[in-house]
């Protein structure tokens, strides 16, 4: 074995000690290049992100309904041969690798159990089989157990939209998905408004000072009105808002209180007063700053808000798209530099936010207003509309784009 | 204003602490390496939440197909993961736009705000690092790193020699070593 693979395989064991969070020591057989390599992979551990709690919480929250609902769905028998199908495949057919698999075979063994018998749904379920002797899990996390929904009950069916100074109300749904008795605290929790451009806190409602008791598989609703003003008691202006549900604990008498941060939000629109401009205009305008060319394509105005596409062909220094077709997934370089803009109606700039990105052959596209991703609508009685692109990635523009209004 | 929705009584699931205890520790051992790899994969923080819950969904649902003598769980697990940023991908290429969001806004909650800072810094452009490696090595990379496999495992699912996979990965940290040097010194 030469020494070039005897370095490969000391440094691949040193990042196996690092994710295991062990101490790792570097041998005689590292060079520094070698050296530095992994301390640049320790780095690169430090910089793992975490899924965010709520996240976790409401995937585990689904997955059990969705347990349920299998259970509920499979005819009677359906489950144990599925079940025992399942088994029959954990059970090792070799005695050595049986004993030195024990351990990962309990947890498919508990797994097969758990999600073929439905152990975890709201109906009367056998003991669950884990073999003798095995020893006990630990303790879970804490689990919350809620599903809440917010709907806007807009007057408009299709969007969830509101004229100006008109009360806007949201129904907010609190369903125990659980088996046993939950309390929310407070109850009401907080609830906040903010601006979707520019994520500035209109209006909060503060928490209330009761708790709630769901029993299971109840629900309660409340139906919040506001008013449209903001906490200074002013009109808030139109444009899209978002709505969240905030700082709120859960409890069960069985497991540890789980506090919640910002748990769900919807999003509700203000709408003009004088209405939307609604038209697709092509622009098609090339503008080109520190060497990079961005073509705004097309602008599309809707009573739900503007869309921009732009398009640039040319890549930036270090950056580039290899031809398709793509074979394995083509690279994802254009998250990498957040693309930025602003928009102009009549004088008053509104920030556009970050850009969306989908990938043409020869370049990339670039969408402000996708899904997700609202600009708020433009005015009918616009005279003057301009679109700037302020920052590409590590360049700085302006690439600005007036856009022509009338035909 | 309450409104309640069956019958509470129906809900038996007075035994089921054990195995809720159970799918408690697998989720929590699993989730973050699901999570991880397709963070490195894919890069946006809350595309990757959406196909981590598409991913343990379909395990949930296709559970049954599952074969212990064909493969490991985790391994069952990822191969459905790198499916999923697969489809993805090929989503992308029918045109699909992709909302880009904060790709880095979930950092360690125990860390000062000049520090978190300077981390989201660093993440970003490691993750543009990353992304200008070839494709075999990101794989490799975001297997190792992200779902935290071993080289074996890593060779099994590629169907490269472990050798190889070493190799891969100590050439393609190396790189990315020095592209994060060439950006830290300017």
């Amino acid at each position: 074995m030469g020494r070039e693979t005897d370095m490969e395989k000391e440094f691949s064991e040193s990042i196996d000690r690092i994710l295991a969070g062990e101490e790792v020591k570097v041998g005689a057989g590292m060079d520094d290049d070698c050296r530095t390599a992994l301390d640049f992979a320790q780095k690169m551990v430090g910089l793992r992100t975490v899924p965010s709690p709520s996240f976790k919480a409401q995937l585990k929250e689904r997955l059990l309904l969705k347990l349920s609902e299998q259970e509920t769905k499979a005819p009677a028998g359906t489950k144990k041969n599925w079940l025992w199908e399942g088994l029959r495949h954990l059970v090792p057919h070799n005695v050595m690798w049986r004993a030195v698999t024990t351990t990962a075979v309990v947890i498919i063994l508990a797994v097969g159990v758990l999600w073929g018998m439905g152990i975890f749904t709201q109906l009367p379920a056998p003991a669950p089989l884990a073999p003798r002797g095995i020893p006990p899990a630990p303790s879970p996390p804490p689990q919350p157990w809620l599903e809440i929904e917010a709907i806007p009950l807009s007057p408009i069916a299709y969007a969830p939209a509101f004229s100006l100074e008109e009360e806007v109300k949201i129904l907010f749904v609190f369903k125990n998905v659980s088996s046993e008795p939950i309390t929310v605290a407070p109850f009401l929790p907080r609830i906040e408004i903010r601006r979707r451009s520019t994520g500035e806190l209109v209006r909060s409602f503060p928490e209330g000072s009761e708790q709630l008791d769901i029993s299971p598989v109840e629900t309660v609703e409340y139906t919040l009105v506001w008013d449209q003003k903001d906490d200074n008691g002013r009109q808030v202006a139109p444009g899209w808002c978002s709505v969240s549900v905030n700082d709120f604990t859960i409890s069960k008498a069985t497991e540890p209180t789980t506090r919640m941060g910002s748990w769900i939000r919807t999003k509700i629109l203000i709408q003009l007063p004088q209405g939307a401009m609604e038209k697709v205009i092509e622009v098609n305008q090339s503008q080109t700053v520190s060497d990079l060319t961005i073509t705004l394509e097309r602008v599309e105005l809707s009573a739900m808000g503007a869309k921009f596409y732009a398009f640039t062909f040319t890549i930036p220094p270090d950056y580039s798209l290899p031809p398709p077709p793509y074979i394995s997934p083509p690279p994802r370089r254009q998250w990498m530099f957040p693309i930025f803009a602003q928009y102009t109606v009549n004088g008053v700039t509104k920030d556009a936010g970050r850009s969306s990105i989908g990938s043409r052959d020869n370049g990339v596209e670039l969408v402000w207003g996708y899904h997700g991703a609202w600009v708020d609508p433009v005015p009918s009685d616009t005279k003057e509309l301009t679109f700037t692109i302020t920052r590409f990635g590590e360049l700085e523009g302006p690439w600005e784009f007036l856009i022509p209004l009338e035909p | 204003m309450r409104k309640s929705e069956g019958k509470p009584g129906a809900c038996a699931g007075k035994d089921t602490r054990s195995a809720r205890e159970t799918f408690a520790e697998l989720y929590e051992q699993y989730l973050p390496k699901v999570f991880w790899y397709i963070s490195y994969r894919i890069g946006d923080v809350h595309l990757a939440e959406d196909l981590t819950s598409d991913v343990f969904v379909k395990a949930l649902t296709g559970f049954s197909s599952y074969r212990s003598d064909k493969a490991s769980f985790s391994t069952w697990l990822l191969s459905i993961a790198r499916h999923m940023v697969v489809d993805h991908y090929r989503a992308v290429d029918r045109g699909q736009a992709i909302p880009l969001e904060e790709a880095t806004e979930m950092l360690s909650e125990s860390i000062s705000p000049e520090e978190e800072a300077v981390k989201k810094e660093e993440l970003q452009r490691l993750r543009v690092c990353l992304a200008g490696l070839p494709q075999p090595e990101q794989e490799i990379i975001s297997l190792k790193f992200g779902a935290e496999l071993t080289n074996r495992q890593i060779a099994g699912m590629l169907s490269l020699s472990e050798s190889n996979v070493g190799t891969i990965l100590y050439r393609a940290i190396r790189k990315l070593r020095d592209s994060f040097r060439g950006w830290q010194n300017g």
